[in-house]
């Protein structure tokens, strides 16, 4: 028990460390993400390779080589990031590959027809835009927004190997000092397991508000 | 109502093209400048470069990107069979057992997989459950994948209509025959570009074998890394080449193969909107 009531203080900041790191990197992907989605779709061909040619690189490398480059690779070329920052921009860069392509297979779900139908009503592009098409494809992609944010929770276990101290990390770390920590990690899961019920909950509660009843 | 329309389209024509020149201008000079810090800081020697070529090394990276292969195909098959038992568990009749498959993928999936190569590494052994770094990784990844592959399955199987198992029923197959012969082939059809999808997140999440030392890709580039005398840049380049190219060929199937088999069940939509499902 001990290995647990000695040390809450350090879960504790573990977990806040966790779910901080999960708010700034959910947001920043969203972020970054939306704006590489847009870019996908847009009339310009300039940024819809750009977008296409992000994705294809940075969705195809594994999340952990992205953080290690952040990590290691950047100071040998005489830019260094904060630990803890590095993870941030790495999980937002990474997990905003995959928002682009939820935003672009939304966008794709919302007839061509809407945006004819809106034009043709005499609204303008900028206002079709945002009138009719964003608002049905919020409505598509909150579902695997929800799961996304659930990845990037769990992705952030993975600063433990450059030594953030968030979840996993601290984990790791007071391991070491105790004989038997089962229960330091069963503590652990369970707080992650916590995490994602109630990502799970916010999502559908968005989900369902902005649910159109048909 | 053409010549009308000429004057505006040329200018729109040439208003794009400016566009697109100055977005192109304006992306190069972003590299540009990566290129140039890497180049003051000493990184683009050629003498850097060159041990790169050299057969050995080479011979190195591919059998990490053969370690990585490995790893990844033998946890695809252990998440892909646990996926489909739990999603079956979770869709039958009987009330106990699906919601006990409910939980179980749930907390698949809730623990991240660092977390739980973590403890086998350092908590399982106390248990007297010893295992060589390859079958951490490979147990932890497929835990993991199993939940993920559960929930893809579940909804395959949901979107597959109803009347294909009552059929199957009516001809008097038993639930496991008709799960086999009937529901799978075809939600498994459906399902096979997102399957690969999932597959190629596999295949980097193989990358966390760098904590536990399985001699995969990315560990094979730390210690090129080291062996090159601090060649980070160097050495993580080329990793980082190997696994875009393997998993862009995979990428590239899954598209393929989504072509091939568009004309097919309604599970097929539920199929290409899973694809777009981040996980880590």
């Amino acid at each position: 028990m001990n290995a647990v009531t000695d040390n809450l203080g350090f879960l504790a900041q573990g977990l806040l460390t966790t779910v901080v790191v999960a708010i700034l990197s959910f947001t920043g992907a969203l972020l970054l993400g939306t704006a590489l989605g847009v870019a996908r779709v847009s009339a310009v061909r300039s940024l819809r390779t750009i977008a296409m040619l992000y994705v294809a690189i940075v969705r195809n490398t594994p999340v952990l080589l992205l953080l290690i480059v952040l990590v290691f690779v950047l100071p040998s070329i005489d830019i260094v990031i904060d630990l803890a920052p590095a993870l941030v921009l790495g999980l937002t860069l990474y997990f905003a590959s995959y928002v682009c392509e939820i935003v672009r297979s939304g966008v794709a779900t919302v007839g061509a027809g809407q945006m004819e139908a809106a034009l043709s009503l005499g609204l303008s592009q900028w206002q079709a835009v945002v009138r009719v098409i964003a608002p049905q494809t919020f409505r598509v992609i909150v579902q695997p927004l929800g799961t996304l944010a659930m990845a990037v929770t769990m992705a952030t276990s993975i600063g433990a190997v450059v030594g953030v101290r968030e979840l996993a990390g601290t984990v790791r770390l007071l391991n070491g000092q105790y004989a038997n920590a089962g229960l330091l990690f069963g503590v652990a899961a369970l707080l992650y397991i916590v995490l994602a019920l109630l990502i799970a909950r916010l999502a559908k509660a968005i989900e369902n508000r902005v649910q159109v009843s048909s | 109502m053409s010549t009308l329309n000429r004057p505006f389209r040329s200018r729109r024509a040439r208003r794009m093209l400016l566009i697109d020149v100055g977005i192109w201008v304006a992306f190069g000079l972003l590299l540009a400048g990566v290129v140039l810090q890497a180049g003051r800081a000493g990184e683009l020697d050629p003498e850097l470069w060159i041990p790169l070529a050299d057969q050995a090394i080479q011979q190195f990276l591919l059998t990490g990107l053969l370690g990585t292969i490995g790893a990844g195909a033998t946890a695809i098959v252990f998440a892909v069979v646990a996926g489909i038992l739990l999603a079956a568990a979770r869709l039958s009749a009987n009330r106990i057992l699906s919601s006990v498959a409910g939980v179980v993928s749930e907390v698949c999936r809730a623990l991240p997989i660092l977390f739980v190569i973590y403890f086998l590494l350092m908590v399982a052994p106390s248990f007297g459950l010893r295992m060589p770094p390859f079958w951490q990784v490979v147990v932890a990844i497929a835990i993991h994948g199993a939940g993920a592959f559960c929930e893809l399955f579940r909804a395959g199987m949901l979107a597959l209509p109803k009347g294909q198992s009552e059929a199957a029923a009516s001809l008097g197959l038993r639930g496991s025959q008709a799960l086999r012969t009937i529901v799978l082939p075809q939600v498994v059809r459906a399902l096979l570009p997102a399957m690969i999808s999932q597959s190629v997140q596999i295949l980097k999440e193989t990358s966390l074998g760098y904590v536990v030392s399985y001699p995969e890709l990315l560990r094979r580039g730390q210690l090129l890394a080291e062996h090159l005398g601090g060649g980070f840049l160097q050495a993580y380049a080329e990793v980082a080449v190997l696994f875009i190219g393997l998993n862009l060929a995979l990428t590239g199937l899954a598209i393929w193969l989504e072509r091939k088999l568009s004309p097919t069940t309604s599970a097929q939509a539920v199929g290409s909107s899973l694809r777009f499902r981040g996980r880590a």
